[in-house]
């Protein structure tokens, strides 16, 4: 503009100067001078009239995008009856969401011209093939237009029998004039009810209203729908109707302008953009010469007067060159005010919009002008109930009583506690009981007054909600707090993230020491993630996982601990850590290792007590290396005393005295060995070696029986971890039985069979088969009893003891009658990552 | 005479075995050794003068089984026991069965060597009685049957009258009859006919 302004300053320059110069030759240049600033200044008219409508358009399309809509749903199913009243984008989203499951683009109700008279329409529109299918329905009553929903709805989803639940229609926009957005509801298998909604000419003419000052505003839908402000004069309205074009819209506008001038009007207009899949237009139409007689003059004066007239003017426009620059700043600075304020309050009308369900809204004196459907729900008022009275009727103390200086202070002040923040504030509701409310105020600055409106959200639903998950969560801190068991969030770095007392009790340490440090280090006292960390495994596998260890406190003592741990995962399945279950086992471990050691004592009486029963054959087995030892010696003696020089034979009987010797050694360690009383420890061996060493041993028992050993010992067997001895005890107990079972038999039939191998389910079996008289399938079960004998000898707690020994080791000792004889068996779990022992 | 005679071994443990027959063989013995009764039942043969040490348990047939069969074969070799234990029921079943000795692990060698050595001069004694009562037999079976009268009644040291009284013979025939006597059995005097006298 100050290009322009520059430019028109020079020309009034030259011409004042001109006038004063040449009068006579002035005449015709006054007329042509006069009529071009005629042009000027119609030329501002419009550009003034072009700013409003385009703050119009913008504020036009925030209202009806963002604007609360009379939403009115016609449902099938009766669980969606209940819908309830949502902005424009909640319609949008469900149109987004839904659209790809049918074939409707839009349902919509409008007025329509048909046959040259205006009814209303349900408009539906369906693409089947790719083409858009059209009908279109007049709507007259609302009984009607409910009929031919449902008849529509019916024919939309292909089933002529399907048996509806259609809500009652509510509330109409038929017949009114309105922008009408709607869209069908639909599961993915059918469709289940339509949603429609508008905003009605009357909010869109307040709209239009705010930004005309004297110029005829119209919105013209493509489907020829008029809305107007009410300055618009009835004559241009009806001109309007008449002459609008819907099949080319934007032919009427480039052409209408010749008629316009001829009724003394211009026209600008532009395209607006609203939802929905219509076509919208703004037109302004204002009367270009109501500021002509600014620079209109006479023609019927003579050129004199023209002249002086001319040079007055010319002073005048030298006045002007200096006055014009400053006038126009200050109406552009005033253009851009109005254009501010409309934006503001299209922002402010946005905020209240999708604010809250219930709108109430009060003048400055605190009278309710505006109790909404929402507002009627919560509160249990009828609209008239409340209208026209103070809003404090809807509040409990103390701001029942203090609403009023509230908004005494913010009108004299300007102080708020609560435009534009939202607080939670108890609704008294007309029953007299309290409802949780959230509240948000927004203020409406008219000028000369001010109005506040209020949206208000039901929220006892989320306090109850709230109040359950605190309860919730007290409840489970409680339970995690005075558990007796460590708990701790872990995440997946090894950081612990939170732990309970009982696990810094466990390690002696005050909880604050934990959070935000790695669980090795406080847990275990490493300075990387433990080897063994069930966490680890949790978090790979998905599943719980559990390992027993020691936890160390900081001075250096140990915990027997028990550690499960559970995966945590996040949204998408991914682990994001775990959660350790910490149990102190030090008790546990001491009575599993006195239970042990009680055992330990037992077997160990029970060897001395089987070596009490075999003392004959022991004496027999050191007896005959001491017998020979003694022939050698004495042998050597009398060779020395023959005095024959033979010191060959003597050699030879010195070694094999010193042979002898070592056997009887042999055999007294063997014995020191079993009857000795070890330690209980568990070792990793092979059960070979100890079949080996009690065959050995009880070779003395069986050899007055002439009973003979088949030892078939499993050369790739797979070692165990047990304890030797009390291996060892079984065997004995097992073969001391086969030989006393055989004691009976005739001398030819005395077998006895040994086996080693190796099971399919991760144990090794040893077998101990005699053929002596066998036993029952009774007999079986009950010689592991204890006292149990079916010999006259003995206490019979061999077997008993013998069983319990295995059981500790996690095997299983039985017997089986078997054809000839009797069978008995143990297992005993294969040790870990062994190599054949 | 005992340098003629064998000892007999039966132990099932080779070195006990073994270490018998060293020490046998050490004081000049002549030794067989068996591992089991059996064995030693297949390859004895009981002309052969010695002795047997006899280990009482033993697979198969034990040391006093195997004792016992050789009595009631009337088999009269001198048997020594050797055993671990010498509880009282073994010790009276072995000497009933005609054990010369009972000798209880450990032993002392020497004295194992005194009661093998006695029990093979046992042995030999015996089997020297055996053999001069054989030939008294042999002579005695030369005697007619008058002749045998005669000698029982001088066994009986009866005198030459008592005799024919007894016998209603002369002194003169009874006279000639216990000259033929003495002949035929070599006897010096009736102290030698005593001896050859099978009671």
């Amino acid at each position: 503009m100050s290009q322009v302004s520059r430019k028109r300053v020079r020309i009034l320059y030259l011409l004042g100067w001109a006038s004063a110069l040449a009068a006579a030759l002035t005449a015709a240049a006054v007329v042509s001078a006069s009529y071009e600033e005629k042009e000027i200044l119609r030329g501002e008219l419009r550009e003034r009239s072009r700013l409003r409508m385009q703050a119009t358009a913008e504020h036009l399309g925030d209202h009806v995008r963002s604007t609360w809509l009379c939403l009115r749903l016609i449902s099938l199913d009766p669980d969606i009856k209940k819908m309830r009243r949502a902005p424009f984008a909640h319609i949008q989203a469900m149109h987004r969401v839904t659209f790809a499951f049918h074939g409707l683009t839009e349902v919509y109700v409008t007025e329509r011209d048909f046959d040259g008279t205006k009814h209303p329409f349900l408009s539906l529109f369906r693409e089947d093939d790719g083409r858009l299918v059209e009908a279109h329905h007049p709507l007259q009553r609302e009984s009607e237009e409910y009929t031919v929903h449902i008849e529509h709805i019916r024919r939309f989803i292909d089933d002529p029998s399907a048996d509806f639940l259609i809500s009652r229609p509510v509330q109409l926009c038929v017949g009114r004039p309105g922008v009408v957005c709607s869209v069908p509801i639909w599961t993915r298998t059918s469709m289940v009810g339509i949603v429609a909604g508008m905003v009605r000419s009357d909010a869109i003419s307040e709209i239009l209203e705010s930004s005309s000052t004297g110029d005829e505003v119209f919105l013209v839908s493509q489907a020829g729908a008029v809305f107007s402000c009410q300055d618009a004069t009835d004559e241009m309205r009806t001109w309007f109707e008449a002459r609008f074009d819907p099949a080319d819209p934007v032919g009427f506008f480039d052409g209408c302008g010749p008629a316009l001038q001829a009724m003394g009007r211009e026209m600008l207009w532009q395209e607006v953009d609203l939802p929905g899949s219509q076509k919208w237009y703004l037109a302004y139409v204002y009367n270009p010469t109501v500021h002509d007689d600014l620079a209109g003059v006479p023609t019927s004066l003579t050129t004199w007067s023209i002249a002086g007239v001319v040079l007055l003017l010319g002073i005048v426009v030298m006045r002007l060159c200096h006055v014009l620059p400053v006038l126009e700043t200050a109406r552009a600075r005033a253009d851009v005010h109005a254009e501010e304020l409309a934006e503001s309050e299209a922002r402010t009308r946005a905020i209240v919009g999708t604010a809250a369900d219930a709108i109430i809204t009060i003048d400055e004196c605190g009278t309710v002008l505006d109790f909404n459907r929402a507002a009627e729900r919560i509160f249990g008022y009828d609209t008239a109930e409340v209208i026209g009275r103070n809003v404090s009727m809807l509040m409990d103390s103390p701001h029942k009583e203090e609403h009023h200086e509230y908004v005494k202070r913010y009108l004299s002040t300007g102080d708020s506690k609560i435009i534009g923040q939202s607080r939670e504030v108890p609704g008294l509701r007309k029953n007299g009981t309290t409802v949780p409310l959230e509240l948000d105020v927004s203020e409406l600055d008219l000028g000369d007054r001010k109005l506040f409106t209020g949206l208000l959200r039901d929220v006892s639903e989320r306090k109850q909600s709230e109040e359950a998950l605190r309860q919730s969560e007290h409840r489970y801190r409680t339970l995690v707090e005075n558990i007796e068991l460590g708990v701790t969030l872990i995440d997946s770095d090894h950081n612990i993230v939170m732990t309970n007392q009982a696990q810094g009790r466990l390690l002696h340490k005050p909880l604050c020491e934990f959070a935000g440090r790695k669980c090795f280090e406080q847990f275990e006292g490493r300075e990387a993630a433990c080897q063994h960390c069930p966490g680890t495994r949790a978090m790979a596998t998905g599943k719980a996982a559990e390992a027993e260890t020691e936890g160390v406190r900081d001075d250096g003592s140990r915990v027997a601990v028990h550690i499960r741990a559970f995966p945590v995962f996040d949204g998408n399945g991914q682990a994001t850590g775990f959660i350790e279950v910490v149990e102190d086992i030090t008790e546990r471990k001491r009575s599993e290792r006195l239970a042990r050691e009680r055992q330990a004592e037992l077997a160990h009486a029970a060897r001395l007590g089987s070596v009490g029963e075999m003392a004959a054959g022991l004496a027999h087995e050191l007896n005959q290396p001491l017998s020979a030892i003694v022939n050698y010696v004495q042998a050597s003696l009398e060779t020395i005393r023959s005095g024959r020089d033979c010191p060959e034979e003597l050699l030879e009987d010195m070694n094999m005295a010193a042979g002898q010797a070592i056997r009887a050694g042999e055999v007294i360690e063997r014995l020191r060995h079993f009857v000795g009383r070890p330690e209980p420890q568990r070792t990793r061996l092979g059960l070979n070696a100890l079949v080996s060493e009690v065959l050995d041993l009880m070779r003395p028992e069986m050899r007055p029986y002439s009973i003979e050993a088949h030892v078939a010992l499993d050369e790739a067997l797979p070692a165990v971890e047990a304890d030797g001895v009390q291996i060892q005890q079984v065997l004995v107990n097992l073969i001391k039985n086969g030989i006393e079972a055989m004691a009976e038999n005739g001398a030819e039939n005395r077998n006895l069979y040994l086996e080693t191998k190796e099971s399919a389910d991760g144990t090794v079996e040893c077998v101990v088969r005699d053929t002596g008289p066998g036993m029952t399938a009774e007999q079986c079960e009950q010689v592991f009893e204890a006292f149990f004998s079916t010999k006259g000898e003995g206490m019979g707690v061999g077997l008993s003891i013998s069983r319990r020994i295995i059981e500790a080791h996690g095997g299983c000792l039985s017997a089986t009658p078997v054809a000839h004889g009797a069978m008995f068996s143990f297992t005993l779990p294969i040790c870990e990552m062994s190599e054949p022992a | 005479m005992i340098s003629e005679s064998t000892v007999f071994v039966v132990d099932d443990d080779d070195a006990l075995r073994k270490s018998l027959t060293r020490l046998m063989e050490s004081v000049g013995f002549r030794v067989e050794a068996f591992a089991s009764a059996t064995e030693f039942l297949e390859g004895y043969d009981p002309d052969k003068p010695g002795c047997l040490t006899l280990d009482i348990k033993m697979p198969g047939m034990s040391g006093l089984d195997l004792q016992e069969q050789l009595a009631q074969q009337g088999c009269l070799i001198p048997v020594i026991i050797i055993s671990a234990h010498g509880d009282v029921e073994t010790t009276v079943r072995a000497m009933k069965s005609g054990a010369v000795d009972f000798l209880k692990k450990p032993y002392k060698g020497k004295v194992l060597l005194e009661r093998v050595r006695e029990a093979l001069e046992r042995d030999a004694s015996r089997r020297r009685d055996e053999a001069r009562h054989a030939s008294a037999a042999a002579r005695l079976n030369k005697l007619t049957t008058r002749e045998r009268e005669v000698m029982g009644y001088l066994v009986k040291g009866e005198t030459t009258k008592q005799i024919a009284y007894q016998l209603g013979l002369s002194r003169k025939t009874v006279d000639v009859h216990r000259g033929h006597i003495m002949t035929k059995l070599q006897a010096d005097s009736v102290v030698d006919l005593l001896h050859m006298w099978p009671d």
